[in-house]
């Protein structure tokens, strides 16, 4: 029940979902008010005041063809309506998510033969499978009900069951097993409850649907029957007399519309409030470069000298619901051309946070450059317009990113994404563009490389993915590469050979690296000079030799000596236990 | 920490492992290309003393995590037998999954996905107090408390949910449940590799002396050869579902012998290489 | 990707399979009896169990089943009672024009689906994105069979710009032209729920994958951001919004029953709730059986062009 009050309380904090809750409280107090509100006999037919116009004395919303009070009927009809609408998602929705448990969980032969059942009921377009059932148990309300019902439980069985069956695999399950819990109790404490958002989220977005599906079937007849009359029926009613009194018609089909709306409304604050990814608020759409604000002041700053590169007290801040935070605080690094930079950090010290503030590709929002300067061959980046920045990236400064199956594009093959590349800084035929590819592959000692262009991401190993990450980085001969955790990902004899592949070309192309990692011994394999980054600030630097042996700041001391080092790893275990602060 | 049923016999080794083969069977799709059998073991035989830790060293492929659910009953092999403490498994099996989870545990790699997102820390710990360790609520709640202290968290972590821990935070949690079955082995499936170099020091500390003062046996799986030797007494070379190489760590390091292990040495970004 | 085909279409044989037992059960457990009801309460019991015996209703369900599938399968699907002629020939008459309706409709729902969805996620936040939230909104929210109504209304009973009902032009009764201004009102009042939820979900898969870590590579690699957004942000998009592009067909297909009955079109919808109101089975079991097996091979072309676009799919 706490859970639920806090649902309600992030559901009603959007504005939308809260006038969607006031509209549905609103029409649900009338229908479940009928029976003592002053109304009219719903089904007191009178022929001398037939289709009275709405505002008629004692007929505020006129009346229909055999004489019955519109406002009456209306609000009978809604207290139909939304009993048979409600009472149907609720059905569907308990037996499908059984269904989908059950199928998701067990997995093997049981979820092969009930998800081939609800296949078939799929196979059928939807109002026409309801249309069968009423065929077959014949027109009335309760029938339409069952009809919705069987209608809407596939959707209920495949969405659970596919979040289930993800569930199934995932690691806490097998701890729970190995923690002695028997599969129905893991299914039901361990799986529910991760299920359950799932499951009401389902139900909230399509509760509207099934009270509009009741209706439909009662407007054409196979619903509620006469004289019993849901909002369905009235419009079905309504619909002979439309010429000369719409309002008949108008009147039900605005009611059963505010209804469906007020439910959307509520099922889509329900889904974003329940949805975990946006938690944080809907976050908006990443535009092509990082936004920078920044105090107008200082538009000079030093000249770089001979660095290709310099950074000069960056600051990039990440903004959310509960005001910006500091991913980067004021970081100065430069690196001249053929230099290799080394910046070392733990998760969260803001590592690759810089690296992307350089070439403005932070997303934004939330990202935002706040100060500082960026000067690339003496041009500051944090004030050139996009096209200088488009012109730059994948030019003259490339970016090499570290999982590179989800880097590259899934969809496009690997030759044309390089091919691509090229072309957008130097116009030239397809097909010559694809020959250059080819050469890059060579470059990048990959196998085949006249054929392998034409393979998709998925079916190349990582390490081959790799290389064409590489290759597409140095397709326009660039003068800076940034390597993000490059070889992160990779099988420790794969990452060798990756490492090498890499000082190799920088070594024969001069190229500058900057080079981000967690991993000491990949840095002192690579780097000219290494910077030590805590909490979005460098706090040491200088030759990735003399730094890694002979660490001057605390920081870097503990990291260094917490660093297994073959041969003697064993002395990371002398220092004594700590407690689990960090 | 809690009594332990008594291994069978004294000399029995504390896992003994023989011939251990394990196919994934052929996928076969009525259309496309079918998927062939994966021979993810090929004949894996392995024996750890009492006490003693055996570091377990592979890279993707080379059948490591295969070879670890096999030991804890998650998986269960094609052929070869598995004995714990003198006992094989199918034995143990038999009296119901729980006398599986009583004498081996297992510690997750990834620690965050290991643990329920909404459950917090108390519930995660209460499972296996009461089914396998067989407590009452009341002793449940205390014997909660003192494992969270044996590794280095204090009682406030018994209401945090997942997502309110850290990387190193939630591996406690993980090894703290681990504990709580009172098994004697326990089989860790890399369990410092998602972790920062400092955090992964403290945990391997924290497992180094736990193992000391609790007489564990481990089974520790990992890439990092270097990890490997700070924790193991010996290791074994995993490559494509066979033991290439066996021996001490150091010595694996300094004089490797198979061809495979040579690169795998090779392959290390030494932090003084120059 | 022809063997794919293949497959895919042999795999068809147990959906259509189970497709017709459910048709066949569902009318099998109709209650009552059907000859009763056609020859009704007045028959003599001789008639009725002369009846029952010539629609093979007094044997075994199975073998019911068995004899109705034999001669589905050779195309027979029985007499219509109410009409008094073939199943078929009433099925095939009527199919076309609900197919032209649903055709219509869906092309429509998926262009002003897909360019709405686009505009919105490109200009999120904005006027524009504004205007396509509250209109998809309103869109979703809407009885379409009321929509239907409130259009007559305003085009043919007040401003008379359109015909209320009656479409002729294939069964010979008019031109192209004449076909064209019978199908604008029902086609949109149709398309318009549809174009909702193919708007939305645009939307949605557009603004999911220009988060993706690729798109970022996108940009690194100094793409224009046109390119970026329209080639490659949509093709991942186009990946799941086309499978829902394959299942709003079936709402179609499905809701072109309100939509015949408010527009007075002649397809198959209507003869559907007419048969279900004279207990016409075999018209029913055909009528539903025939749009079904329809929309099953519809829901194997967005299989196929889903293929197409997404290599990693039965790979």
């Amino acid at each position: 029940m706490r859970g639920f009050a806090a649902l309600l309380r992030r559901v009603m904090r959007n504005r939308l979902a809260a006038a969607g809750l006031v509209l549905l409280a609103a029409i649900l107090l009338v229908a479940v008010l009928a029976p003592v509100l002053p109304l009219a006999d719903p089904n007191a037919t009178d022929p001398v005041r037939r289709l009275k116009p709405p505002f008629t004395d004692g007929a505020l919303l006129g009346t229909d063809a055999l004489g019955r009070d519109l406002l009456s009927r209306l609000i009978w009809g809604a207290r139909l309506s939304l009993a048979v609408g409600i009472a149907a998602s609720l059905l569907a929705a308990l037996i499908g998510s059984a269904i989908g448990l059950v199928a998701g969980y067990a997995g093997r032969w049981t979820d092969t033969v009930l998800m081939r059942g609800i296949d078939t009921l799929m196979a059928f377009p939807y109002l026409l499978l309801a249309l069968a059932v009423v065929a077959a148990l014949g027109p009335g309300l309760l029938n339409a009900l069952y009809a919705v019902v069987i209608v809407n439980i596939p959707f209920f069985a495949r969405t659970v069951r596919g979040v289930t069956a993800g569930l199934r695999s995932r690691e806490f399950v097998d701890a729970a097993r190995l923690s002695g819990k028997g599969e129905a109790r893991i299914l039901l404490t361990e799986v529910l409850p991760n299920v359950t958002p799932v499951i009401v989220i389902t139900l909230s977005t399509t509760v509207g649907w099934m009270i509009l599906e009741t209706a439909g079937l009662s407007f054409l007849g196979l619903g509620s029957q006469p004289p019993e009359a849901d909002l369905g029926s009235m419009l079905g009613e309504g619909r002979k007399v439309l010429i000369n009194a719409p309002h008949v018609a108008a009147v039900p089909g605005l009611l059963v519309f505010l209804i469906v709306i007020s439910l959307n409304l509520i099922g889509d604050g329900v889904r974003d409030a329940l949805d975990p990814r946006l938690r944080a608020g809907v976050p908006g759409r990443p535009g092509a470069v990082t936004r920078v604000r920044r105090p107008a002041a200082r538009a000079g700053g030093p000249a770089s000298g001979d660095a290709l590169l310099a950074v000069a007290d960056l600051r990039t801040a990440f903004e959310t619901p509960h005001g910006p935070v500091d991913a980067v605080k004021g970081v100065s690094v430069s690196v001249r051309r053929g230099e290799c930079l080394g910046i070392i950090g733990e998760s969260g010290s803001g590592k690759s946070v810089t690296a992307l503030s350089i070439g403005r590709l932070v997303a934004s929002p939330p990202g935002v450059i706040t100060g500082g300067s960026v000067r690339f061959d003496g041009e500051d980046l944090l004030a050139a317009p996009p096209g200088v920045l488009r012109r730059l990236r994948g030019g003259r400064i490339a970016y090499v990113f570290q999982d590179p199956l989800t880097t590259l594009h899934p969809l496009m093959r690997v030759g044309d994404q390089v091919a691509e590349a090229i072309r957008a800084h130097r116009p030239m035929a397809r097909a010559a563009a694809t020959a250059e590819a080819a050469r890059l592959f060579a470059a990048v000692r990959l196998p085949d490389q006249e054929t392998i262009g034409s393979a998709y991401p998925h079916e190349l190993s990582g390490g081959q993915r790799q290389r064409v990450s590489i290759a597409m980085a140095l397709a326009n001969d660039p003068d800076l590469v940034i390597a993000d955790e490059p070889t992160t990902a990779l099988d420790v004899t794969v990452q060798a050979e990756i490492l090498d592949l890499l000082d190799g070309l920088r070594r024969d192309r001069g190229l500058a690296v900057i080079f981000i990692s967690h991993d000491f011994g990949v840095i002192a394999r690579l780097c000219d000079r290494v910077a030590v980054m805590l909490k979005g600030e460098i706090v040491e630097e200088g030759p990735a030799a003399a730094v890694l042996a002979e660490p001057r700041h605390p920081y870097t001391r503990k990291l260094v000596a917490a660093v297994p080092i073959p041969g003697r790893a064993r002395d990371i275990l002398a220092a004594p236990v700590e407690g689990g602060a960090r | 920490m809690t009594p332990v049923p008594a291994p069978a016999s004294t000399d029995a080794p504390a896992v003994e492992v023989r011939d251990l083969v394990k196919v994934h069977p052929a996928r076969f799709r009525l259309f496309g290309p079918r998927r062939p059998p994966v021979r993810a073991l090929r004949g894996v035989s392995l024996r750890v003393e009492e006490g003693e830790t055996l570091g377990i060293i592979g890279e993707s492929g080379s059948g490591k995590t295969t070879l670890a659910r096999c030991l804890v009953g998650l998986t269960r092999p094609t052929s070869g037998a598995i004995a714990i403490g003198g006992r094989s498994l199918q034995d143990l099996g038999a009296g119901g999954p729980r006398a599986v989870a009583q004498a081996v545990q297992y510690v997750f790699q990834d620690p965050q996905s290991s643990l329920n997102p909404r459950h917090p820390v108390r519930r995660t710990l209460d499972a296996p107090l009461r089914f396998l360790a067989g407590l009452p609520a009341d002793a449940r709640e205390t014997r909660a408390r003192d494992l969270l202290e044996a590794v280095g968290l204090d009682r406030g972590f018994l209401d945090r949910y997942p997502h309110e821990l850290s990387g190193g935070q939630a591996q406690r949690v993980g090894i703290a449940r681990a504990l709580a079955a009172g098994a004697r082995v326990i089989v860790l499936d890399e369990p410092v590799s998602a972790l920062d170099v400092s955090v992964q020091a403290q945990v391997l500390r924290l497992l180094a002396e736990l193992r000391r003062t609790l007489g564990l046996t481990y089974l520790f799986i990992s890439h990092d050869l270097a990890v490997v030797e700070a924790i193991a007494h010996r290791a074994i070379v995993l490559r494509a579902g066979e033991v290439v190489e066996e021996g001490a760590p150091d010595v694996l390091l300094r004089r490797p012998t198979h061809p495979y292990t040579r690169r795998l040495v090779a392959s290390i970004p030494l932090l003084a290489a120059r | 990707m022809a063997a794919y085909i293949a497959g895919r279409l042999i795999a068809l044989v147990p959906v259509l399979f189970g497709l017709s037992l459910i048709v066949f059960t569902i009318m099998a457990l109709i209650p009552g009896d059907p000859a009763t009801a056609i020859l009704g309460s007045y028959a003599t019991p001789e008639n009725v169990e002369r009846l029952n015996r010539e629609l093979g209703l007094d044997r075994s369900l199975p073998v019911q089943y068995a004899t109705w599938l034999g001669n589905v399968v050779a195309g027979d699907l029985g007499q219509s009672t109410s009409l008094n002629r073939p199943v078929l020939d009433e099925v095939m008459e009527r199919f076309p024009a609900t197919l032209i309706l649903a055709g219509a409709a869906l092309v429509l729902a998926s262009v002003l689906g897909l360019l709405a969805g686009i505009v919105s996620a490109v200009r999120q936040y904005g006027l524009a994105d504004k205007l396509v939230t509250l209109a998809v909104l309103v869109g979703i929210s809407m009885p379409s069979f009321w929509l239907g109504l409130l259009l007559i209304l305003a085009f043919s009973v007040r401003l008379k710009v359109l015909p209320v009902s009656g479409m002729y032009a294939i069964y010979g009764g008019g031109d192209a032209a004449d076909l064209l201004r019978h199908l604008v009102l029902p086609a949109t009042t149709l398309a318009i729920v549809a174009a909702g939820i193919i708007a939305r979900l645009t939307r949605s898969a557009m603004l999911e994958v220009l988060r993706q870590d690729f798109i970022r590579t996108a940009r690194a690699k100094g793409l224009p951001e046109r390119r970026v957004v329209f080639v490659h942000a949509l093709r991942a998009a186009l990946v799941t919004v086309i499978p829902v592009i394959g299942v709003q067909a079936g709402f179609v297909l499905g809701g072109a029953v309100y939509i015949e009955t408010v527009f007075q079109w002649p397809g198959i919808g209507r003869m559907l709730v007419d048969a279900i109101s004279t207990r016409d089975i075999l018209l029913v079991q055909g009528g539903v059986l025939v749009v079904a097996a329809s929309y099953v091979l519809l829901n194997l072309v967005a299989d196929v062009l889903q293929r197409l676009m997404d290599p990693r799919i039965g790979a």
